[in-house]
C-alpha cells in the first residue's frame, strides 16, 4: 500500500469547489426537466430556506450526531490500537481473537442494531456501539498491516543496539504503521458519521438520523434534502480533515 | 594484537537444514575480515550470529571476552546491511542521532561530525529519499559507527550500488577504517571489495557452510586501485580459492 501525497492542496480545493458549484446547477436542471413536484424534488432554493429558517434545530441535531460520531470513533480507535498492539506482541492472541472479529463483522448490521435497541434502548451507548462497529474494522485491519510493515533491516538495527520495546515501537513500528493508519481514517472517520446517522435512524429522538425519519413520515422532502446536504458536508469535511492531517504529517515527503 | 572476536565451533541449523558447521575463527582487534563464498553458504547467517540476531545451535561467540548478548547490551556492535536501515521521516543527521539516542554509552563523535567526515556535510538535513544510493549507504554506515562500537558488521553494504560507486565507496570506507581502527567483519560477493578492504579473507564452502580457506592479504595501504598488478594477483588468489569451493553444476 502506498500513500500518495499531492504536491499541494490547490488542485483538490479546485476540484471540491467545482463539485459544490455543480451540485445546485445539476439539481436545478433536474428539477426543471424532470417535471417532479416540489413535494418530491424540492428546488435548491427551497432546501436553502429550510437550512436558514430551521438553522437552530438543524444545528442542535447536527451537534448531537457529531458528538456521538466523535465519541464512538474515539472508542473505536482505542480498541483498534489496543488490539493491534496486542496482536503485535502476542501473535497467538490474533489467532484467538480473529474468529470473533469475523463473527461480529459479518452478523447482519440490522440485526445487531435491533438487538442493541432491545438491550440498551435509546441510550448514548447504543449509538456509540454502532459507530464503533462501523469504524473499528478498517482501523484494526490497517493498523495490523502497518505495524507488520516495518522494514526488517531497521528492526535488526534496533535489536543490535539493544533498543527497548517502547523505543522500537516509537521509532520504527509506529512510523511504519502511520501511513496505513491515516489511510484507515479516510474510510473510518467518514464512516463514523454515517454510523451515527444510521444508529439514530433506527432508534433516537435527536440527531440527523432522527430528523431523516421525522421528515420522511411528515413528507418533508425539503428537510430531507437539507439533512442530506448537512450529512454530506460533514462526511466531506471529515475526509478533508484526514487529508489535511496526512498532508501535514507527511510534509517531509514533499521536500 | 589481542583477540576481539572469538568464534568457537559454531553450528547453525534451521530445522533439519544445517547451515553452518564447526565455524572457528579469531579476529584480532582492529582487523578487517571479509567473509566470501557461494550463495547459500551461510555468510549472512554467520554475520547475524555475530550481531546477536540469530542464536547459534551449538558453539559460541565471544566479543571482547563477553557473550554477544552482553556486547549488544553495552552497544559494542554496529551493523549496516545492503538495504540502508534508515528511518524515512528523519533527516540524515537525525537518523545518525537516533543511534546515539538509543545508546547508553558516550561517543566522542557527533552526527554532524561523522557525516561531514563521510563527505555529507551539505546533506545533513536531507531526508533519505533525497539522497543517492551511495549517500544513503554512507549515512547507514554512519548510523552503525557513530557510537564507536568495538565491532562493525557489514552485510554487503555496497551490493545494491553500481560498479563505479562501489569502487569509490570501498576506497572511502578503507580510508575511514584506517582512522577508526575498528574491528570489522564484511560479508560480500565481491572479490574486489574483499581484497581492497581486508586483512584476511575467509572463504566459506557451502552445504553446510564451513571455513574452506583463510587468506591473508598483505597489500600495503591505502589500496587506492583495483587495477594494479599486486591487487590483481591477490584477486586471482581469492578467485582460485573461491572456485575450489564452488558447487559443481548438476549433471544434465
Amino acid at each position: 500500500m502506498s500513500t500518495t501525497i499531492s504536491k499541494g492542496p490547490s488542485k483538490a480545493v479546485v476540484s471540491y469547489l467545482i463539485m459544490f458549484v455543480s451540485i445546485p446547477v445539476f439539481w436545478m436542471l433536474a428539477v426543471r426537466f424532470s417535471g417532479l413536484p416540489s413535494v418530491i424534488l424540492p428546488p435548491p432554493s427551497m432546501v436553502w430556506s429550510v437550512l436558514v429558517n430551521e438553522a437552530g434545530s438543524l444545528w442542535f441535531h447536527t451537534g448531537v450526531t457529531i458528538g456521538e460520531a466523535l465519541l464512538g470513533y474515539a472508542v473505536a480507535n482505542v480498541f483498534a490500537i489496543g488490539l493491534a498492539v496486542m496482536f503485535l506482541y502476542s501473535p497467538w492472541s490474533e489467532h484467538f481473537v480473529t474468529p470473533w472479529m469475523v463473527l461480529i463483522k459479518n452478523v447482519p448490521f440490522v440485526t445487531v442494531a435491533s438487538i442493541l435497541v432491545v438491550t440498551f434502548g435509546d441510550s448514548l451507548s447504543t449509538k456509540v456501539i454502532v459507530v464503533v462497529l462501523v469504524s473499528f474494522f478498517p482501523l484494526l485491519a490497517n493498523l495490523v498491516k502497518g505495524l507488520g510493515s516495518a522494514p526488517p533491516e531497521l528492526l535488526d538495527r534496533m535489536k543490535v543496539l539493544d533498543a527497548s520495546r517502547w523505543q522500537v515501537f516509537k521509532r520504527v513500528l509506529w512510523p511504519a504503521a502511520l501511513p496505513y493508519y491515516v489511510a484507515a481514517h479516510e474510510i473510518a472517520f467518514t464512516g463514523s458519521i454515517i454510523g451515527a446517522i444510521i444508529a439514530e435512524w433506527f432508534f433516537a429522538r435527536k440527531g440527523l438520523g432522527y430528523l431523516i425519519v421525522q421528515s420522511t413520515t411528515e413528507y418533508r422532502a425539503d428537510r430531507l434534502y437539507a439533512v442530506t446536504a448537512i450529512a454530506s458536508v460533514l462526511a466531506i469535511a471529515a475526509y478533508l480533515l484526514c487529508k489535511l492531517w496526512e498532508h501535514w504529517l507527511f510534509r517531509w515527503k514533499r521536500k | 594484537m589481542s583477540s576481539s572476536v572469538r568464534i568457537d565451533r559454531v553450528d547453525k541449523a534451521f530445522g533439519n537444514l544445517k547451515v553452518l558447521q564447526d565455524i572457528g575463527l579469531e579476529i584480532r582487534q582492529g582487523e578487517f575480515v571479509s567473509i566470501i563464498g557461494p550463495s547459500g553458504c551461510g555468510k549472512t547467517t554467520l554475520l547475524r550470529i555475530l550481531g546477536g540476531l540469530e542464536e547459534a545451535t551449538s558453539g559460541g561467540v565471544l566479543i571482547e571476552g563477553h557473550p554477544v548478548s552482553v556486547a549488544r547490551a553495552s552497544q559494542e556492535i554496529g551493523v549496516a546491511f545492503q538495504q540502508p536501515a534508515l528511518i524515512p521521516s528523519l533527516t540524515a543527521r537525525q537518523n545518525v542521532q537516533t543511534t546515539l539516542d538509543l545508546c547508553s554509552r558516550s561517543s566522542e563523535l557527533t552526527p554532524t561530525q561523522i557525516l561531514t567526515d563521510f563527505g555529507l556535510g551539505d546533506f545533513l538535513d536531507h531526508y533519505p529519499h533525497q539522497l543517492s544510493g551511495g549517500m544513503k549507504q554512507r549515512v547507514n554506515i554512519g548510523c552503525a559507527m557513530v557510537h564507536q562500537p568495538r565491532l562493525l558488521l557489514l552485510d554487503e553494504p555496497f551490493g545494491a550500488l553500481d560498479e563505479m560507486t562501489r569502487a569509490t565507496m570501498c576506497q572511502w570506507l578503507d580510508k575511514i577504517l584506517q582512522t577508526t581502527k575498528q574491528t570489522t567483519v564484511l560479508v560480500t560477493h565481491s572479490i574486489e571489495e574483499a581484497v581492497t578492504l581486508s586483512d584476511r579473507i575467509v572463504v566459506l564452502a557451502a552445504n553446510p557452510g564451513r571455513i574452506a580457506h583463510v587468506l591473508e592479504i598483505v597489500l600495503p595501504r591505502p589500496r587506492l586501485s583495483w587495477g594494479d598488478d599486486a591487487s590483481l594477483m591477490e584477486m586471482q588468489r581469492v578467485r582460485i580459492a573461491l572456485e575450489s569451493v564452488a558447487t559443481p553444476a548438476p549433471a544434465v
